[in-house]
């Protein structure tokens, strides 16, 4: 089995859970505001993998920008998911001003390149995913973090942009010296957005039990 | 060019196994501190339901104990003076007394007429103090300490600074507190001496000294039933912004400070 077929595999697993966190998001019931942004994102990442996979596999052509597009996405709709949750006027504007500032970097200065952008949603997000757990410690009005739908949102996000980060920072270098490996790598960020998913629906399913409740 | 990938693969490797560890690591420290601080939340608050149950059985019991003692006031003292006054008018009505007694007879009746009014006046002033009324917190504790003072203990009062203004809610409670202490030190200390002092000035402080056998604040407070009278007055203490601290060790008397903010409205 060669490691570009297990790569495939654990990339249509991947496509195959944001699919299956997409339809938790879809059960029936009121989704929480903020979870809606999550709910969004999916849908943009299950877009966005699901063009990628059939214009290579099926078409063997190479769309430019998907994944930037993508990331810049990425980066304003979880911000907005983030402001949802640190509705400060503080938060407010430093979430307004990165989401102009950010896209105009990436589109006009460093031109669509997709490592900058990745780096940059890495850190920001795991610092916002840090923040909501410090809040949640110091308000104390989450009674069980295991029935709360954000624990597990907020998990997931902590978890795949910590755990990339060091992946998309080393990932290009790799990539120059030896494809291979920078292949197998990226296998490892695939494994980590099945986790991301998992976790975002087991989010969307804590939602819908604590409205049951 | 193979070590060089093998350099970056290990940093790779390195670099997000630790970010994975540490993401982990604050996800599991998330829960293990909120369930941590949720058992810690119930415990308190079974603690306090506890207190708050005991502070409202205690509460009952010395209500009903200040009934039993009014009703057998009256009925001792107020109903028995009554009949007797009664027995005596019908008896003068009915002419059954002979004339040369009937000044003294009419001498008696109004004596225990007189009696009566004198026990009535004591039982409500026992009940609220008229003097806290009309002449304030300064001369009703004095008159306080003047009718608990005895040849076994005696009690002293002391005033320091210029009497300020309170509102009768906070110069009643202040009042109970001192009216409990002073009671506390007579009945349990076994005091020979027990020292109120006011000092009027900013913030308004109540000393109740006393050189009886004392008693371990943390020892009374663990125990519910025992602790209520002090979590009583720190309740009472609390609820015009005062603070209460104790100070005493067995054998040793006791001091007890209630500060009081001068400008604090009471809740």
């Amino acid at each position: 089995m060669s490691y570009l077929f297990l790569f495939n595999v654990i990339f249509y697993l991947s496509l195959a859970s944001t699919l299956g966190a997409i339809v938790f998001s879809l059960r029936k019931g009121i989704l929480r505001s903020d979870l809606k942004f999550i709910q969004v994102i999916l849908f943009i990442s299950f877009t966005a993998d699901l063009l990628i996979g059939v214009t290579t596999d099926l078409f063997h052509i190479h769309v430019p920008y998907i994944g930037s597009t993508y990331r810049i996405l990425e980066l304003i709709i979880i911000l907005e998911f983030y402001l949802n949750i640190f509705n400060s006027r503080y938060n407010r504007a430093i979430v307004r001003s990165l989401q102009v500032l950010l896209p105009f970097l990436f589109f006009f200065v460093l031109k669509f390149e997709a490592t900058p952008i990745r780096i940059t949603n890495s850190v920001l997000f795991s610092i916002y995913s840090i923040s909501y757990f410090r809040k949640m410690m110091l308000e104390m009005n989450v009674p069980n973090p295991i029935m709360d739908p954000l624990f597990w949102a907020n998990s997931a996000v902590l978890l795949y942009f910590s755990g990339v980060l060091f992946l998309f920072l080393f990932f290009e270098p790799l990539a120059k010296v030896n494809e291979a490996s920078a292949v197998i790598s990226y296998m490892f960020h695939n494994i980590l957005l099945v986790l991301k998913n998992v976790l975002f629906a087991v989010g969307f399913w804590k939602n819908r039990y604590v409205k049951a409740i | 060019m193979e070590s060089e990938a093998s350099n970056i693969l290990v940093l790779l490797i390195v670099g997000t196994s630790v970010m994975l560890l540490l993401a982990g690591s604050i996800v599991f420290f998330v829960i293990y501190y909120q369930k941590r601080m949720l058992q810690n939340k119930i415990a308190t608050q079974e603690l306090e339901s506890g207190y708050q149950k005991q502070l409202l059985l205690t509460t009952i019991d010395s209500q009903e104990k200040e009934r039993k003692r009014i009703a057998s006031d009256l009925h001792d003292g107020v109903g028995a003076m009554l009949s007797a006054a009664k027995l005596n008018l019908n008896m003068l009505k009915s002419g059954a007394i002979p004339k040369e007694e009937l000044a003294e007879a009419l001498g008696e009746t109004k004596d225990m007429i007189d009696e009566t009014i004198e026990t009535v006046r004591r039982i409500s002033k026992d009940l609220l103090p008229s003097s806290l009324e009309v002449f304030g917190l300064s001369k009703a504790v004095q008159e306080l300490c003047e009718k608990l003072d005895n040849p076994k203990t005696h009690v002293e009062y002391e005033v320091k600074g210029e009497e300020v203004t309170l509102t009768r809610q906070q110069e009643l409670l202040i009042y109970r507190m001192i009216q409990e202490l002073v009671n506390n030190a007579l009945k349990h200390a076994e005091a020979s001496v027990i020292n109120v002092d006011i000092s009027w000035n900013d913030p308004l402080t109540v000393t109740v000294q006393d050189d009886g056998k004392g008693f371990n604040p943390d020892e009374i407070r663990g125990d519910i039933k025992r602790g209520v009278g002090l979590y009583s007055i720190e309740n009472r203490a609390s609820l015009i912004g005062g603070e209460v601290f104790f100070e005493s060790q067995p054998g040793a008397g006791a001091t007890i400070n209630i500060t009081i903010k001068n400008d604090h409205e009471p809740d």
